[in-house]
């Protein structure tokens, strides 16, 4: 998938959208206005920008998510991870741990991870 | 139109002085702080938006019409013919003269070339400032278009994803807009040098500089000023936000500022909305910035004070000027022939006409040595005279002549049928025997000129249809010991208008006097004249017996007149004194006719006028010729 830019506030609408879907635009119109005090028209075009951007659908006015949001910030970080080192996990887990010690959980959790990911 | 574009055409020149001054002083003086020179650019705003101001002796301008829609001619005031008036002679004596020329028109037309230049410059002008206004509601409108995402922070603020370099939006209620992928630190800065903006109403300042820029667009300095008072405005505002900070405080800011700058397109992005401007000069002042010293601050009080008294105020418009401006009406020629005679024959301002009044002892009530009252009576008689309807004028049938219960406003003091020339002259209860106007086949032209004494002897007209000249004698010198005439010469030019050449009676009595030589023989008592240019004798008088035999003197001129024509001639009849008497007298003494020589002559001011002289004497007429 190309890679998919969020604006900060698109960001947190997108959050928001996430947090409460599935949900009516209108619901959406009335949270919006609220928290950002959006009109109603700015809601639904940030809201067609992030469905044009493959986030989410819009069937008749009931808004649902395309991907959830975990799988949009993996994606995320793969992507940053492809961009900044060259898709090298090692060398993002390295730089991410900086020479700092993981605790006996983290450790745990991780080999957990490398043998799930290694069978499929 | 037209007219509303070469006002502000003046407006805009003297304006740009002011603009060059305040660049200098930038360049000049870099320590002065930022604010104090925003301080100038208001002078410069001020000056755009007021059409006059007060009139000191220090001001530095050249003038507050240095296009004037009308040009002085000789003395004459020609309506819609350009002139630039800069006091500078090489304008005067080349560029006028070729505006006069091709700007020149016939009466007849219905519209001088001037009217119809400056008509289609205001076109072009109102054109060019409407454009602008668009452009400005265009890139406001996209603007507010954009930040319809935006998300308050706190009071004013906002976070907008689409804004990379953050800006002020609005004019009444403005609000800050910032990127929203700022950190906190970043965001602080930043929210601290739009907030100093907003203290200094920055917001209102710019604006209105936009909009003077829509009304001056075609002075190439006034988008320099824009330009840079755009950013002298940011530099303020960092100057005021740095005054406080410590050096790291400052880094900090000037790595916000660097990591904010985005290339900006010179000014017209958005001219409401602003930001970075000049982002290596505004990290160097802030790095650099200090305190600024005491005696900086008064050279800059001292810089102000002067460009404010030098710049801000007019300059004194000029006594020939201040005569003309009495005379300012839209038909109608005036005559500065004061100014002439005064410059001529170096007597007093008043003239030689005065004088001569005086002499004869006339009483009139206007006659005062008080020179503001004879000024502003100067000024009513031609503004009376052309008060009269010009129907009322044209059916005086005679030429008239004098008998006070039969003076009406006006009087035909003279007339040349055959060129349909007629001249007039005003009277009332106020005024009496003063104020001319010559009609010239329907060309008319008033003149402040004594046309006749109480003797009421009628001015002598001669037309000269190949040089397009009027001659014409006034005879207004009488009295005790004095009947002689003032002589003048007008010159019609295609336009109708009528410039007056003089030669006065101080001229030629100056003349005489060197010219007219005499010797007594007390044994014979032969009073013998002597032409001094050629040293022969003219003529010889025997002088009766009286009480004192000693003659002291002669002089010529007080009884004279003029014979007007192709040639002119000058009939003189010298006079001559006994001792201890001041009174001439002319008994037995002839009349000497002599030549009047004219040519014209170029002044050191560079006008071009007739210059008389005494010439040849032809003739020697003793009594009864």
């Amino acid at each position: 998938m190309a890679e998919i830019q969020l604006g900060v506030i698109e960001a947190r609408y997108a959050d928001m959208i996430w947090e409460h879907e599935p949900v009516t635009s209108s619901e959406l119109v009335k949270m919006t206005a609220t928290a950002f005090n959006w009109k109603r028209t700015t809601a639904h075009n940030v809201l067609r920008r992030l469905i044009d951007k493959g986030l989410f659908r819009n069937d008749n006015g009931l808004v649902t998510a395309v991907i959830s949001r975990d799988e949009f910030y993996s994606m995320q970080s793969r992507q940053y991870v492809e961009d900044t080192f060259a898709g090298s996990l090692p060398a993002f887990v390295a730089a991410f741990m900086q020479g700092s010690k993981i605790t006996a959980e983290e450790a745990e959790a991780i080999r957990r991870m490398i043998d799930r990911a290694e069978e499929s | 139109m037209g007219d509303i574009f070469l006002k502000l055409l003046n407006m805009s020149i003297t304006a740009g002085w002011l603009i060059l001054a305040v660049i200098c002083i930038r360049l000049i003086f870099k320590k002065i702080p930022k604010w104090v020179i925003c301080l100038l650019w208001g002078f410069v705003a001020i000056r755009l938006i007021c059409p006059f101001s007060i009139e000191s002796r220090f001001s530095i301008l050249p003038s507050t019409e240095p296009i004037r829609s009308s040009t002085v001619v000789e003395g004459e005031v020609h309506n819609y013919i350009p002139s630039i008036d800069s006091h500078l002679p090489i304008v005067e004596n080349t560029i006028n003269p070729m505006l006069t020329e091709s700007f020149a028109y016939n009466e007849s037309n219905s519209a001088a070339p001037l009217q119809v230049v400056t008509y289609a410059a205001g076109f072009v002008w109102c054109f060019g400032m409407v454009l602008l206004m668009i452009c400005a509601m265009v890139s406001a409108i996209r603007l507010y278009r954009l930040v319809r995402e935006a998300v308050c922070v706190k009071d004013n603020i906002y976070i907008c994803d689409a804004v990379k370099s953050p800006f002020i939006l609005g004019i009444i209620r403005p609000r800050v807009y910032l990127s929203s992928a700022l950190n906190e630190t970043e965001m602080n800065y930043i929210v601290s040098h739009e907030s100093a903006h907003l203290k200094r109403k920055d917001h209102w300042w710019k604006a209105l500089g936009y909009l003077l820029l829509c009304v001056y667009w075609f002075h190439p300095l006034c988008w320099a000023a824009y330009a840079l008072l755009c950013r002298d405005i940011e530099l303020a505002c960092d100057e005021k936000a740095a005054k406080d900070m410590t050096f790291d405080e400052k880094k900090e800011y000037s790595k916000v500022l660097l990591s904010c700058a985005r290339q900006r397109s010179l000014i017209m992005v958005c001219p409401l909305a602003f930001g970075e401007v000049g982002v290596k000069e505004r990290v160097k002042s802030i790095l650099n910035y200090k305190k600024p010293a005491l005696w900086i601050m008064i050279a800059a009080a001292a810089v102000v004070g002067i460009l404010a008294i030098c710049f801000l105020t007019d300059p004194r418009r000029e006594k020939e000027e201040g005569a003309s401006s009495a005379f300012d009406a839209a038909d109608g020629e005036e005559d500065l022939n004061v100014e002439n005679i005064g410059t001529e024959n170096g007597s007093a301002e008043n003239g030689s006409i005065e004088n001569g009044y005086m002499e004869t002892g006339r009483e009139s009530p206007e006659q005062m040595d008080d020179g503001q009252a004879q000024e502003d009576d100067r000024i009513d008689v031609i503004s009376r005279f052309m008060d009269i309807p010009w129907d009322e004028i044209e059916s005086i049938p005679d030429v008239g002549f004098y008998d006070p219960s039969r003076w009406d406003k006006v009087i035909c003091i003279g007339e040349i049928p055959e060129y349909d020339i007629r001249v007039y002259g005003y009277n009332d209860e106020d005024i009496s025997g003063r104020g001319v106007a010559i009609d010239i086949a329907g060309d008319v032209n008033y003149f402040d000129w004594f046309y006749t004494t109480p003797q009421q002897i009628m001015p002598n007209l001669y037309w000269d249809e190949e040089e397009r000249q009027l001659q014409i004698a006034f005879h207004i010198y009488t009295g005790t010991g004095a009947s002689a005439d003032e002589f003048v010469i007008l010159q019609q030019y295609d336009t109708g208008t009528l410039v007056p050449h003089y030669f006065t009676y101080n001229d030629y009595t100056d003349i005489l006097s060197k010219r007219i030589g005499y010797s007594f023989d007390n044994g014979s008592r032969e009073l013998t004249l002597i032409d001094k240019v050629t040293g022969r004798e003219v003529a010889s008088v025997a002088i009766p017996e009286g009480e004192i035999s000693e003659i002291i003197g002669i002089e010529g001129g007080n009884i004279s007149y003029f014979e007007l024509g192709e040639s002119i001639k000058l009939f003189v009849r010298p006079g001559f004194f006994r001792e201890g008497s001041a009174i001439p007298e002319y008994g037995g003494m002839p009349f000497l006719e002599f030549e009047v020589e004219r040519e014209w002559v170029t002044t050191a001011s560079g006008n071009t006028e007739i210059s008389f002289d005494i010439g040849e004497l032809v003739g020697v007429h003793q009594d009864g010729e």
